[in-house]
């Protein structure tokens, strides 16, 4: 009897790329979980992934294996988390080496992650743009994600003062 | 060629990618059913052969989802969100809106380090507080402004000092107090002289940085290692002991005020240290910023180490601190080219501990001198211009006595000839504890003055009990109680009906302790001086009171008004006569009881000796309590409508006009749209009972509910009867005869 945990499935990413992986290390993603367990008959036919690259796919997998048989995030934990929600940016070893990519992969990754429904793969996206926002003036923000500053000379000078909600002015 | 019916980036803006085109190659738009667009999969081929060209964040902003964003932002230093809202109109929208105030309630939370935003105060708001390096003064156009982080504002050294700044002023008065010994501290400290002599030194505030200056010795553990001393703050401290001590020593604990006195011997000796220090205290500050001025130019106000220091959230007077003068002249920030990524991150992990210090330093100097600024300048106006020329009358209207804007003289004092108008009303509404105090302070000034008329002989046999609570045992206890009858000669309304002010609220309320205005309601005595000698005891009154309150079976002695008010019945004369004609009897309070006996002994209509007093059950003082009318006569009514705002009328028919004509509300009603506010003693105009005759319905059913009382003549009673309860024939236990009913 074939263990479920070396159970192959095969996914279709909408590049037309396929991968077989084990179902473990898919049901890091909770979509895809979700989607094997509705599915009661054993399958041939890949699932269609219609929102994520092959590229991406490539690297989520790569996340997946790693973090393959830690435990998933329960609701109660979340619920913790969300109580608490005090979260500090810091990151693994491994993860900061994996998450070195450029800005366009992140963001990238950062989609499939929340599309896939991985938690930790999406707090490590997230995390990474926030390291790189910190600490920068403004004019360094715009000059890292490329910005066109919109505000004039005078509105600029204006903004640093006006505070409040904008519902309030 | 093909395309899918729906493009998976059909809702992006297609003007974006054409500005996104960027790079100098221009991305060559497709016509699909008449919209051009270019798919985002093709941009991005076309920006990755360009190496390193990047996408607008704000695509991606546009293209995650918000929880995606929240996520991301809730990561962010507050000063980081700051920022990213200062990069771009529609990042600055989303995060300026009040929706996004979760992210900005995350943000605090993950820094446990930012102090959490007041309420009141919006997150961006107390950002900017706290770390924004805009330094302009909110009140006027000075570029050198400190943050208020009390009152929420950045002001600048000229306004704080500037008393006439009515929004400074008005803005401390929600949390602000005199203590009520500050200036009795102060002068047990020797304040006065340094105030008048050296007031720059008066302003030294302690610093860890401040060499030479003796450490705090005593005090709370936390202040232990601080240097230097503030002022007003010692004298604030030392009060608030003063005022325990006191608490001790009416407990009868010993050696209280031994206590006290060794404790401020040791402050006064702590202050004179320190102000034998004040010389060299004064050579290091000047010293101090004679090189922050040469040291300045080390630091380029526009390099980018500065701007990034700036961003960090320090500021410019941080770096230029002799401290930190050693570390950064090494670096040579002046010059952008020699601070490279990598060795600005090396430069910042070196300064940022000293920073740090550096700029909590600030923080706690600038809150302590803002508090001393506040202190000192009422320290100043009280002992040095304003208490000479006052009389004893006047002392209430002291700073020493009472919060700084009920006291008209002083507001004329301080913000000049024009006085500041104060709305009494919206005081009384918006600072009710301030009233509160403002009308204990009052009371007991005039329960000391008036207890003088007291006769000696009751002072001596009454209100001394005890077991009564303390309050009823202070100078007021004898005057409260419901044989104190006082008459104030001098006032027409009184001494023209006779009737005697009983107890000591109503005599409290006659003399003005309700009122914010100085003692103004003895309509021709301003003054408490002035006023007491028209005050005199009412023997006869008095007497009279003596007899009713026995005839209830209460110890005349001990009995107070206001118990008598709480048990609040209501008394029927029994000598009054009873015909068809009469109008009914009176249904009285026990004042108006009194009141009716002086009056129609005195007038001989009934015997001279003894009373006949009927009490009413309860459920009749019910009923006599709905249909007594509130007695209009009594000015001072409060419009409930308004919000907040409190109209000019005063009377009850001008404020039913304005009910009127502003709310359009044709008949008010008591306690919903108007309210007699004025007195404690709200005044009625009694019911009256009616005796049953022959013409009058006079039997209740016994069948129907107590709360349906309706009265009937014997006949009627009867077809009710076979009506409602189906009793054919009436008996003589269905009917309960009514002697005295209310109309």
């Amino acid at each position: 009897m074939a263990a479920p945990a070396t159970q192959q499935i095969k996914i279709r990413c909408n590049d037309e790329k396929e991968f077989t992986v084990d179902r473990d290390v898919l049901e890091r993603s909770v979509l895809i979980k979700n989607m094997l367990e509705d599915v009661t008959e054993q399958q041939d036919a890949p699932i269609p992934l219609p929102n994520v690259s092959g590229p991406v796919m490539a690297k989520v997998l790569e996340y997946c294996t790693h973090h393959r048989g830690e435990p998933l995030p329960s609701a109660d934990t979340e619920q913790s988390q969300d109580e608490t929600r005090k979260r500090t940016t810091d990151i693994s070893e491994w993860d900061q080496k994996f998450i070195t990519v450029d800005q366009e992969m992140l963001f990238e990754i950062i989609l499939a992650a929340n599309y896939l429904d991985i938690k930790s793969l999406l707090d490590v996206g997230c995390k990474t743009v926030a390291n790189m926002i910190k600490g920068k003036t403004p004019e360094e923000i715009r000059k890292l994600f490329n910005i066109v500053n919109d505000f004039t000379p005078e509105e600029e000078a204006q903004i640093k003062k006006e505070n409040e909600w904008a519902e309030d002015r | 060629m093909s395309f899918p019916n729906q493009l998976p980036y059909y809702f992006v803006d297609p003007k974006e990618f054409a500005e996104v085109s960027a790079s100098g190659r221009v991305v060559k738009d497709k016509n699909v059913n008449g919209i051009f667009i270019a798919t985002i999969r093709e941009l991005r081929s076309t920006i990755s052969s360009h190496g390193r060209r990047k996408l607008r964040l704000l695509n991606f902003f546009q293209t995650l989802p918000l929880d995606v964003i929240e996520c991301i932002f809730g990561f962010l230093h507050p000063l980081d969100l700051l920022h990213l809202a200062r990069t771009t109109k529609s990042l600055r929208s989303l995060l300026f809106s009040r929706s996004s105030n979760s992210i900005w309630e995350t943000s605090f939370l993950n820094h446990p380090s930012v102090p959490h935003y007041p309420k009141g105060c919006s997150p961006p708001r107390w950002t900017d507080l706290l770390y924004g390096h805009n330094t302009t003064c909110s009140f006027c156009d000075n570029s050198t402004s400190i943050s208020d982080l009390v009152h929420l504002h950045r002001i600048c050294s000229h306004c704080a000092s500037d008393v006439g700044g009515k929004y400074y002023m008005l803005g401390t008065i929600s949390g602000y107090r005199v203590n009520a010994h500050l200036c009795t501290v102060a002068e047990r400290l020797d304040l006065k002289s340094l105030l008048d002599e050296h007031p720059e030194d008066a302003q030294i505030v302690p610093s860890l940085l401040t060499p030479s200056f003796p450490l705090r010795q005593s005090g709370k553990a936390s202040r232990a290692t601080e240097r230097g001393i503030s002022w007003m703050g010692e004298c604030e401290e030392i009060c608030s002991t003063y005022l325990k001590t006191i608490e001790r020593a009416w407990r009868k604990e010993e050696g209280a005020r031994e206590k006290l006195e060794k404790y401020l011997d040791s402050r006064t000796a702590v202050v004179g240290r320190v102000r034998e220090q004040i010389p060299s205290y004064s050579t290091w500050a000047r010293q101090l910023y004679e090189t922050i001025e040469r040291q300045g130019a080390y630091l380029h106000p526009e390099s980018w180490a500065t701007r990034k220091f700036l961003a960090l959230g320090y500021q410019r007077s941080d770096l230029l601190h002799p401290h930190m003068t050693a570390w950064l002249t090494r670096f040579k920030l002046e010059r952008d080219r020699y601070v490279t990524r990598t060795r600005w991150t090396r430069i910042y992990n070196i300064v940022e501990p000293t920073l740090q210090v550096i700029k909590n330093e600030r923080l706690l100097q600038e809150s302590t001198r803002l508090y001393n600024g506040r202190i000192m300048v009422i320290t100043r106006i009280y002992q040095l211009t304003y208490l000479p020329s006052l009389s004893q009358a006047q002392l209430p209207l002291t700073p020493m006595r009472l919060p700084l804007v009920q006291s008209r003289r002083l507001l004329e004092l301080v913000f000049g000839e024009t006085a500041l108008e104060i709305d009494k009303d919206r005081l009384q509404i918006e600072f009710p504890d301030i009233f509160r105090e403002w009308q204990q302070l009052r009371i007991a000034e005039v329960a000391l003055e008036v207890r003088k008329c007291y006769p000696e002989e009751l002072r001596a046999t009454s209100g001394r009990d005890s077991s009564r609570p303390p309050q009823e045992l202070d100078d007021r206890g004898v005057l409260n109680l419901a044989i104190s009858a006082f008459t104030c000669t001098s006032c027409p309304s009184i001494s023209k009906d006779q009737d005697p002010l009983l107890g000591w609220e109503e005599l409290a309320y006659h003399l003005g302790c309700y009122d914010l205005d100085p003692y103004d309601l003895c309509p021709s005595k301003k003054m408490l001086d002035e006023a007491t000698p028209a005050l005199s005891f009412f023997k006869s009154y008095s007497k009279v009171a003596y007899d009713f309150v026995r005839q209830l079976g209460l110890d005349p002695l001990k009995t107070t008004a206001r118990e008598l008010d709480e048990i609040d019945a209501r008394f029927v004369c029994g000598y009054c006569p009873i015909t068809e004609k009469t109008s009914g009897r009176k249904a009285l309070t026990w004042r108006g009881c009194i009141y009716h006996q002086a009056h129609e002994t005195s007038d001989g209509d009934h015997p001279p000796n003894g009373m006949f007093w009927l009490q009413l059950s309860p459920p009749a003082v019910a009923a006599v309590k709905r249909r007594e009318i509130p007695d209009f006569s009594v000015p001072k009514w409060l419009c409930l409508v308004c919000p907040g705002d409190i109209s000019t009328a005063s009377g009850y028919e001008a404020l039913k006009r304005h009910l009127k004509s502003n709310h359009n509300i044709a008949k008010p009603l008591i306690r919903r749209h108007l309210l007699n506010r004025c007195s404690p003693l709200r005044k009625y105009l009694p019911a009256r009972l009616y005796e049953s005759s022959r013409s009058l319905a006079d039997c209740k059913c016994r069948h129907c509910p107590l709360e349906q009382t309706r009265l009937f003549r014997k006949k009627s009673l009867a077809m009710h009867l076979r009506d409602k309860h189906q009793l054919l024939e009436m008996k003589e236990e269905d009917s309960q005869v009514v002697d005295l009913f209310v109309k």
